[in-house]
């Protein structure tokens, strides 16, 4: 008989988060997270925060269907020596951002992170196709992320990032596959293609 | 297919980023005759992803021994050349990444790879 014992707490925050009322959608058009600006397209919502939240304070997720089906998630500006996910506890080992780190780091830091998020010892993470992307001005790159997870569907999606001024700004899509991820991948991926960082005028 | 697997599951073991589980899972593989090159392919790639001081040192050395071993997987020549990158060794690093590409011609990475082959 499974027990709540089996649930990964952060899937159980996920799932609790999804729960909770107060999604609102997001306009089209440009918005901005922090200092990370992205030109969004119809149909996403941002997910409310809540109390026990994994997600970094200036941290987003957007999602069509709900955060089990699908989510893009948005962390800007990631300090040297810190997580890409808030949580307290140490017993996570959770792999921290070091400014000097290069793109394959960033995949393996992304990799780790996201292992956390799906519960370790119930997922494998696997991620391929790193490649350069610009995010305008600025140089990033890109990859693919696949995840494999007990008792629920496969996970598919990609990943974007790039360092401005020392800190990390990192994006990912994920969804269910094949339905999910087929349906939404292209405007996820239009989304993460499309972000830079708002000029200090804007951000004013 | 050993290796294939075996890669596979270290690497599975690294994403968990618990390094001292890594470390005293490389010994016991080296005790019981996993291949040499292997298991210090994963030395490299433990001391790399912890980061502490001197480990960048120790990881070169790891991919290097991995690499004089004669089975060392292409990865050894890619993150090998990735350090030298942070060194400065940029003559070296290319060095490498190219062995990479050519031990691994549809490596999923090439675009990255050439872009710092190219920089």
């Amino acid at each position: 008989m499974k027990t709540m014992k089996s649930v990964p707490p952060l899937i159980m925050a996920l799932f609790l988060a999804s729960c909770v009322t107060g999604y609102t959608l997001v306009a089209t058009g440009v918005n901005s997270i922090d200092t990370l600006q992205v030109d969004a397209g119809p149909g996403w919502n941002l997910a409310p925060t809540f109390a026990g939240s994994t997600s970094r304070k200036n941290a987003q997720i957007w999602t069509q269907d709900g955060l089990l089906l699908n989510r893009l998630a948005f962390v800007p500006a990631v300090a040297d020596g810190e997580a890409l996910l808030n949580v307290k506890d140490g017993s996570a080992a959770l792999p921290v951002f070091r400014k000097d780190m290069l793109p394959n780091e960033i995949e393996e830091l992304a990799e780790s992170t996201l292992l956390k998020i799906y519960g370790e010892g119930n997922a494998i993470l696997s991620t391929s196709n790193l490649r350069p992307h610009n995010f305008g001005d600025n140089h990033g790159f890109m990859f693919d992320v696949e995840a494999k997870v007990t008792e629920s569907p496969d996970y598919r999606g990609m990943a974007g990032a790039f360092i401005v001024d020392d800190k990390l700004y990192f994006m990912y899509f994920l969804a269910a596959h094949p339905h999910y991820y087929a349906k939404h991948r292209d405007a996820a991926e239009a989304i993460i293609k499309s972000a830079t960082l708002a000029t200090p005028a804007e951000n004013a | 297919m050993l290796n294939a697997n075996y890669l596979m599951l270290m690497e599975d073991q690294l994403d968990t980023n618990r390094f001292g589980r890594t470390q005293d899972l490389l010994e016991r593989h080296a005790e019981i005759g996993v291949e040499p090159s292997l298991v210090r392919f994963f030395y490299g790639e433990m001391f790399r992803q912890r980061g502490a001081e001197g480990d960048r040192e120790l990881a070169k050395a790891a991919y290097r021994h991995s690499i004089e071993g004669g089975n060392a997987p292409p990865g050894a020549y890619k993150n090998l050349g990735y350090l030298l990158l942070k060194d400065g060794d940029t003559a070296a690093a290319r060095d490498n990444f190219r062995t990479y590409l050519e031990l691994n011609p549809d490596a999923s990475d090439r675009a990255m790879i050439e872009f710092y082959l190219e920089e």
